[in-house]
């Protein structure tokens, strides 16, 4: 079997989903802020608290869906301190946002120390998964078929988020609210919407987006929690909110890419080949989708459209 | 008379010390113009903000429709009634016409959507009501600037609107766009409507009122019935003396050219020509003013002029040199003096010193040697100007911020003349400036013209521009429509010419005509006894504020202050200089200390919920490494790269780049120094291990040198790239070691060893004291040197501070950008290649960091920037870090608490604790953190140039146009910031 029969098995668009949910979870929650104006780097944190609380209340009551309940709470909890850091104590936002991923890593290893006494994994005793959504005769679809049957649930509310995202942010008062708010917050302002309110609930959510994300990224396959477990899955969510700009398709069909990347990085390693040079694509691209956007804006500012010449607003 | 519809009652509000608003009281009848005129500054906006909801009055009563109220949101006010168009549009550029009108009670569907439909109809029968065409479809950011205020108007009339609040509303319009507003606001009046007419142009208060209320220094002076007052009537109240509607205007005696416009044109970021063919010419000895309504390309003359903004065509020649497409820097050096129209925010870097502000365009011997700043000819340098231009209430080290605008614009004008300039470039020079400074500014003016500079001054101020130009140029549209002599001007000529016309006589006559007929049309005034007025006028203007009594205008001194001058000016004694600087450093610590006081709080609270003694865990934590050797040892290795690493996040965010990829160039510069070291083992140790550093320096400065370069070329935002470049740094050498330049033998992933002869040399072993504690102290000091001793550190500061500033004054933003960042990265580099030639190092392992580059960004928040902060901040969690696993071992406190310690401290960090609004600005000042704008300004273009669908939060960074320096950045995330490397940490104490 050649390299490249090994990396695109019939199994390649189920693993690209499976890796793709809690980064388009993430994502998303990342595009709402990003609307709101708030470039949401706490991502990383908050789904790593997921992923560990997933697990550790997952596997205490043993029930998949209390763990996937508990990682949203915790989501929520991190996301609160962020909104409570950035919009009460007035706090830098990036700054909080790096606060926030220190503050999960230091907390989930730290608690594996105290709950399980190893600060590196969770022990083999603490186990917990995701049930498996079998199509039944649906699974015989060529392609779709395969790719969809037996997936987790999660992965589905990922697919969902797009279309609900769009919905909310364009066809609901709270939408056309926040992208008012993260266009020009005063104007917002002195249309009566409470703009710190607007901008708490984007963070909210993205709080529980990436509360689920992290439970899939945990009880998906492995089922266990290691420290530092996202390894930057955050920062990549950041780069498809970036390259999408905020818009939920967009930010899905950037999300599919990096995802894509990543799976084949893994067949890579399985392969026997250094993963580490296709780790690097999405970030390599989104560096070149930005170029690529700052040329394009030199470009058409040179081509000088001509229209009437109106007086400026300062 | 009726029932008043508003009332106000005894209204005062303050800001801070400044009372905006001192016992105003005013009422307002329903079927009436009523207008607010006072100076800009006076408080109008402020008490309107009031009445619209989005302020509240400190105290006083606002009375509506009989009753007491309290307008506490904006919903407040329009549930009242009460509509307000802003000066400023408060409209969502990539929302519909629809969709802003209804902003923040939009309708909706059975189902809960915004229903889009509804909302266009009702819009289109509201713009047919009221005679305001417009499509609702439209996206605001397609229409032009009178479109864009009948949108406003339109929202403010949509809720059963009883009183209409107009601030400003003719700044942006061409007179027959005024004109057509007039017509719809009587015939609002008309239909009862109340209305507040805010402006400070007299002669449409005149039109347009029926009562007028002037006020001054944030008080009501008078409110008369508009009928029988004059404009000169109006303005003395304002002023509250005889104003100098004419300075008296001695002749010119011009010599030659010195700035030659030709052809100038430039078209904006929207593809609009806003300077169209534009040609020129100030002579040497004279003053040539340019009128105009706002916004017909005035700042982009200057801005032009002044090399900050590109030019599409067209030449400008300043004393015979091609000045068109040089730099900042060299116009000046050319002969170019410069007073902006945005004292705050380009004339000044308001949290900067006024010494800090005056010496940036004279860098020269004393005040800057061999690039070196000396602070004591510096201070005497702007001492002297201090004390020749009277600017009152500041010394050297005032922060200029904390002047009023009259005396921001004397520093600015006295920076500006010490340069002895050829020309002279003055934009809005008494906007905002109270009474006395105003005169000073037009004498000094003149002065400067007498002493044979040529001056271009561009003023809104059509009193003032008249009275000081020996020429007058009117623009309209980019373009010179009209010139006129000191003979020849006369203010209908003048005003047609800014309405677009080129003026013959006949026509002046007609202007005159038509625009009387308009005046009858809106005007509805009976006979009033014109006497009263007069007499009620005099009272008031003779009623002359306090504050003016002391403020006799000085004449500018007649020989400008050179930096070149012999400097003797008075210096501060040793004493009070360390009084003051210990004062700062208490003042400066105190955020710091709470956020590290909150975090072990917290922290004691999880250690007794873990059963154990917080005081005890504690103690293991921040004193067992004083106890032993290796702890010592511990710390200075945990100490070394968190310091070079902070001064490198330092450099980049004085300078306002938010290099947060510091870990990736460290992790790039250690194998680029690594790499050096195990390739060239045949060298001698010295020589190697110079070249290792460089080569370190050499890997970290290309991995900070490509964000800077990409956004100095195409605006990428720096926060994404650095990220992005940072975590491909640390794969990229993850592939190395793991790849091409793998040691099986070293275990973990990790390079060859380096030659021995490179390794440091120990002091002492046993401590840990080596030659790279020495390197990392020399690079940590040399850097804070530079940032704070330098020219460049100037530079460096300025751009911080404010970059439109820093650029007016010369420095080059794009330079400026790839050179700080390759330097920062560069840093972050070298710390990289210590750590491979230090104890612990002897090659390149891929889990050396446990996210130092990070832990830097943390350090130096925690030191406010301050380069020398920063060392006591990297000591003091480097003794964190290395006391962890003691309090592990000894009180069984999980090491990891440390983890949480450190991101409670960054947290809180650049919280503001104390809501007091002084504070809050100097923390902000402090932290060139706060993007003005919007988010990634890279991601924007993409939108105007290429999407048409739905709308997008990033559009307010393309409003800032390309003239703009590189946009603050905006946002996003560093890594490794959950890269905590437990195995490092852990083995850190053992290895030692």
């Amino acid at each position: 079997m050649s390299a490249l029969e090994q990396i695109l098995t019939a199994g390649t668009l189920f693993v690209i989903l499976m890796k793709v949910a809690p980064l388009l979870l993430a994502a998303i929650g990342g595009a709402f802020t990003q609307q709101g104006n708030i470039l949401n780097i706490g991502l990383e944190g908050m789904m790593l608290i997921g992923a560990f609380t997933a697990i550790s209340v997952g596997s205490a009551f043993d029930s998949a869906l209390v763990g996937v309940v508990a990682a949203v709470l915790a989501g929520l909890a991190l996301s609160l301190v962020y909104a409570a850091g950035t919009l009460w104590l007035k706090a830098d936002f990036i700054v909080v946002g790096i606060g926030v991923n220190l503050l999960a890593a230091g907390l989930s290893v730290f608690l594996l120390q105290v709950l399980y006494g190893n600060p590196g994994v969770t022990p083999p005793s603490a186990s917990i998964t995701l049930p498996r959504i079998s199509l039944g005769p649906l699974a015989d679809v060529p392609v779709l078929g395969t790719a969809l049957n037996n997936q987790t649930a999660l992965v589905w509310l990922a697919l969902l988020s797009v279309p609900l995202a769009s919905l909310v942010l364009y066809r609901t008062r709270f939408g056309v609210h926040l992208r008012a708010v993260g266009e020009d917050a005063d104007a917002a302002a002195a249309a009566g919407i409470r703009v710190t309110r607007v901008k708490a609930q984007s963070i909210l959510i993205s709080g529980v987006l990436c509360g689920a994300a992290g439970a899939q990224l945990a009880m998906a396959t492995l089922g266990s929690f290691t420290a530092d477990m996202t390894s930057g899955r955050g920062f990549i969510a950041v780069a498809a909110l970036t390259f999408g700009l905020a818009r939920p398709v967009r930010t899905m069909v950037a999300a599919f890419i990096f995802g894509a990347a990543d799976a084949v990085a893994d067949q890579l390693g399985i392969a026997g080949f250094n993963s580490n040079l296709a780790l690097m694509t999405p970030y390599v691209i989104t560096i070149l989708a930005l170029v690529v956007a700052g040329i394009q804006f030199r470009r058409i500012r040179g081509a000088k459209a001509s229209a009437t010449p109106t007086p400026q607003v300062a | 008379m009726a029932i008043p519809l508003l009332e106000l009652r005894n209204i005062t509000k303050a800001f801070g010390p400044k009372v905006a608003n001192d016992d105003i009281s005013l009422s307002v009848q329903p079927g009436r113009i009523h207008a607010l005129v006072g100076e800009n500054g006076a408080g109008k906006t402020t008490l309107m903000t009031m009445i619209a909801g989005t302020a509240q009055p400190d105290s006083g009563q606002i009375v509506f429709d009989g009753a007491e109220v309290s307008i506490s949101s904006p919903k407040k006010a329009a549930e009242l009634g009460i509509g307000m168009v802003h000066q400023h549009f408060k409209l969502i550029p990539s929302l519909s016409v629809a969709e802003n009108v209804f902003l923040g009670r939009e309708l909706r569907t059975a189902r809960g959507t915004v229903d889009t439909s509804r909302m266009e109809r009702e819009v289109a029968a509201l713009s047919e009501q009221f005679g305001l065409e417009i499509d609702p479809r439209a996206k605001v950011a397609s229409l032009s600037v009178g479109l864009r205020q009948r949108v406003e108007v339109l929202k403010a009339l949509s809720h059963d609107t009883r009183l209409l609040i107009l601030d400003e509303p003719t700044a942006v319009l061409t007179p027959g766009e005024t004109d057509d507003l007039f017509v719809v606001v009587r015939s609002l009046a008309e239909k009862g409507c109340a209305v507040l007419f805010i402006s400070h142009k007299l002669g449409e208060v005149l039109a347009i009122a029926d009562e007028v209320t002037v006020i001054r220094d944030g008080r009501v002076i008078d409110t008369l019935p508009a009928a029988g007052l004059s404009q000169t009537d109006i303005a003395q109240m304002m002023v509250g003396r005889e104003v100098l509607l004419r300075i008296a205007h001695t002749p010119a005696r011009p010599g030659a050219p010195v700035l030659e416009v030709d052809g100038l044109t430039v078209v904006d970021e929207r593809g609009v020509t806003v300077l169209d063919d534009l040609s020129l010419t100030v002579r040497s000895g004279e003053i040539v003013g340019i009128a105009g309504v706002e916004g017909n390309g005035q700042s982009e003359l200057a801005a032009a002029i002044a090399g900050m903004q590109s030019v599409d065509g067209g030449r400008v020649t300043l004393a015979g040199t091609d000045i068109t497409s040089t730099s900042v820097a060299s116009r000046r050096a050319a002969g170019l003096a410069y007073i902006p129209e945005d004292r705050d925010f380009v004339g000044s870097g308001p949290a900067l010193s006024v010494t800090e502000n005056v010496i940036p365009t004279h860098l020269t011997p004393p005040v800057a040697r061999r690039g070196w700043v000396s602070g004591r000819a510096a201070d005497a340098f702007a001492g002297r100007l201090i004390e020749e231009f009277d600017v009152r209430g500041a010394g050297p080290s005032t922060p200029i911020g904390t002047l009023s605008g009259g005396n921001v614009q004397k520093v600015i004008i006295a920076r500006e003349f010490a340069s002895d300039p050829t020309l002279l470039m003055v934009s809005q020079p008494t906007r905002g400036v109270d009474v006395g400074a105003m005169e000073f500014v037009h004498n000094a003016i003149v002065s400067r013209r007498d002493q044979g500079s040529g001056v271009l001054l561009l003023s809104a101020d059509l009193n003032e521009v008249m009275s000081l130009s020996d020429r007058l140029l009117v623009m309209y549209r980019g373009e010179i429509i009209a010139e006129f002599t000191q003979e020849t001007m006369s203010e209908a000529a003048v005003g047609l010419a800014m309405a677009g016309v080129r003026p013959s006589a006949e026509e002046v006559r007609e202007a005159e005509a038509s625009h009387e007929q308009v005046a009858a049309l809106v005007s509805t005034h009976g006979d009033v006894a014109a006497d009263e007025v007069e007499e009620r006028v005099q009272a008031a203007a003779a009623e002359v504020r306090p504050s003016t009594a002391d403020d006799a205008p000085v004449a500018p001194p007649a020989a400008p202050v050179r930096a070149d001058d012999d400097v003797a000016a008075p210096q501060e004694g040793w004493q009070a200089k360390f009084r003051r600087g210990a004062l700062t450093a208490l003042r400066g610590s105190v955020q710091p200390l709470v956020a590290v006081a909150i975090a072990l709080l917290i922290g004691a609270g999880v250690i007794l919920a873990l059963g154990e003694n917080p005081l005890a865990a504690y103690d293991q934590l921040f004193f067992s490494s004083f106890r032993r050797p290796q702890g010592i040892g511990a710390l200075i290795a945990q100490f070394i790269p968190l310091a070079v690493l902070s001064a490198a996040v330092i450099i980049s965010f004085r300078a306002g780049f938010f290099n947060i990829g510091g870990e990736g160039q460290l992790f790039v510069g250690a194998f680029a120094g690594a790499w050096v070291a195990f390739t060239f083992t045949s060298l001698p140790g010295p020589v190697l291990i110079v070249l290792t550093l460089l080569g370190g320096m050499v890997g970290g400065l290309v991995w900070g040198f490509i964000p800077g370069a990409l956004l100095a070329l195409w605006r990428v935002d720096i926060i994404v790239t650095t990220l992005m470049m940072s975590t491909i740094g640390i794969l990229l050498t993850g592939y190395l070691v793991t790849g091409p330049f793998q040691d099986p033998t070293a275990g973990l992933a990790g390079s060859p060893k380096v030659a021995p002869q490179a390794r440091f040399t120990m002091f002492d072993p046993q401590f840990g004291i080596g030659m790279d504690l020495v390197i990392a102290l020399v690079a940590v000091v040399a850097l804070g040197l530079v940032l704070t001793r330098s020219v460049w550190g100037l530079r460096v500061r300025q751009l911080g501070e404010m970059n439109r500033f820093a650029e007016y004054t010369g420095v080059s933003p794009r330079k400026m950008s790839v050179q700080v960042m390759a330097l920062s990265g560069a840093v972050s580099g070298l710390a990289g290649a210590i750590f491979v030639l230090g104890p612990n190092g002897g090659r390149f392992l891929l889990t050396f960091s446990p996210g130092y580059g990070f832990l830097g960004i943390t350090v130096a928040l925690l030191a406010r920037l301050n380069p020398w902060a920063a060392v006591l901040a990297a000591a003091f969690y480097a003794d964190m870090m290395a006391g962890s696993n003691a309090m592990q071992i000894n009180t069984s406190v999980p090491f990891p608490l440390v983890n949480v310690l450190q991101g409670i401290i960054i947290l809180l960090i650049t919280a503001v604790f104390v809501v007091d609004r002084r504070t809050r600005q100097r923390v902000l000042a402090l932290l060139p953190l706060r993007r003005q704008g919007a988010t990634a300004a890279a991601t924007a273009p993409v939108v105007l140039a290429s999407e048409a669908e739905e709308s997008t939060p990033v559009a307010p960074a393309a409003r800032s146009g390309p003239d703009a320096t590189p946009p603050p950045p905006s946002g996003a995330a560093a890594h490794g910031a959950t890269a905590v490397r437990t195995d490092t940490t852990d083995s850190r104490e053992d290895v030692r």
